[in-house]
């Protein structure tokens, strides 16, 4: 009975946990090869996590995309790409999971975006609330 | 061959029928259970441990209704949170038991996407059941007063176009069931099917309604009239298996 009960109890745990670590996989998005910067900034971590590489915010008749460029990341769970008004991720706009710790890589930038307001991309681990890495852009 | 099947069968039949028969005779005025469910749903689940004091009623004992403390471990991953109320704001009339029929007012509801939510929440639980069979009983059950302690976790709260990081939300302390969104805190109901295997066990099948409800600390929803809202609940639905233990 014991033993069935500790199944049950192990079963319901796994099935509650989710791994969700971001791909180690070098991707290259092909360049924006057309447009403006509009600001750029260079990655930087902390103790516990490595971040570089540069990050670009382009506009190229009206469609904005921030791209990355020889972009190297510590790896951990649930990681997204913020851009954010602070490097707390106060308040935020969320542009999807990392695509991967390294490579060239490419986020679309959909609505208005006031960019003088939205001065940083952060790499946050949304489920433990974790600052990896952040670029001020400038 | 075929008969001996049939006569097999009549017998267990016959056993259970004596067996009932037997049961009404010496059935007690009270049930007294523990009560182990565990139940799973979408990136969630909980273990529920509780006691149960029942009283038997009606001419041939077939009702039991009683009272209860539960012990309900909710956890989950990146669940979703809404307005939890006040109710004036979150649905479109409030009268108390009615308003589980009422409308929801969409422009007030905001969303908290609590990372990891764990909750532990204490309650006090009312109890009642029918027996079908002898060995086949059903029921509801649902918590009416306690308290919740639990985890402090990261969420990401989305209201009014924007979206923010809470970095602590944490669970609402108190528990009361009032109805709807008149209701505090967490709060689990189930709706089972017992089916008794030896003298002293039971196994249940369960289908689960619970709340749970976490509180920002450091930001808060702004609703149009001005009111700030630090209070949001998930509503889950779940299924699950449990294993009753019979007190004498």
């Amino acid at each position: 009975m014991r033993q069935l009960f500790n199944l049950a109890i192990i079963f319901l745990l796994m099935a509650s946990c989710s791994k969700d670590e971001t791909s180690t996989a070098i991707i290259d998005d092909p360049r924006v090869t057309t447009g403006t910067v509009l600001a750029q900034g260079s990655f930087s971590g902390d103790m516990n996590h490595m971040v570089s590489g540069i990050t670009k915010v382009i506009d190229d008749n009206g469609v904005k995309t921030v791209r990355f460029e020889n972009f190297s990341s510590t790896n951990g769970p649930d990681l997204k790409v913020y851009l954010a008004k602070d490097a707390n991720a106060s308040s935020f706009i969320n542009l999807g999971n990392l695509k991967s710790t390294s490579g060239n890589q490419n986020y679309p930038l959909t609505g208005m975006v006031n960019i003088s307001e939205y001065k940083y991309i952060l790499i946050w681990c949304q489920q433990f609330g974790v600052l990896f890495g952040s670029a001020q852009l400038k | 061959m075929i008969f001996q099947k049939i006569f097999i069968g009549a017998l267990f039949l016959f056993a259970g029928y004596t067996g009932y028969s037997q049961e009404n005779k010496l059935l007690t005025n009270t049930n007294k259970f523990l009560d182990l469910s565990g139940t799973i749903g979408k990136d969630q689940g909980t273990v529920a441990f509780s006691y149960v004091h029942n009283w038997r009623t009606g001419k041939k004992k077939k009702f039991e209704l009683g009272i209860g403390a539960r012990w309900t471990t909710y956890f989950g991953t990146k669940k979703d949170f809404v307005t939890a109320g006040p109710a004036s704001l979150t649905r479109t009339f409030t009268i108390p038991f009615l308003i589980v029929f009422s409308g929801l007012q969409e422009e007030n509801i905001d969303t908290l996407q609590v990372q990891r939510p764990l909750v532990n929440a204490i309650n006090a639980s009312f109890n009642m059941g029918y027996h079908f069979t002898p060995k086949l009983y059903g029921g509801i059950n649902i918590d009416v007063i306690g308290f919740t302690f639990g985890q402090k976790s990261s969420a990401v709260l989305t209201s009014n176009g924007t979206t923010q990081t809470e970095p602590s939300s944490k669970p609402a302390g108190f528990n009361l069931l009032l109805t709807g969104d008149h209701d505090k805190g967490s709060l689990n109901s189930e709706f089972f099917i017992r089916y008794q295997v030896a003298d002293r066990f039971s196994i249940k099948a369960l289908y689960q309604f619970v709340f749970v409800e976490y509180k920002t600390e450091n930001i808060v929803q702004i609703a149009p009239d001005g009111t700030e809202i630090d209070r949001f609940r998930n509503k889950a639905n779940n299924i699950g298996l449990g294993i009753v233990y019979h007190l004498k």
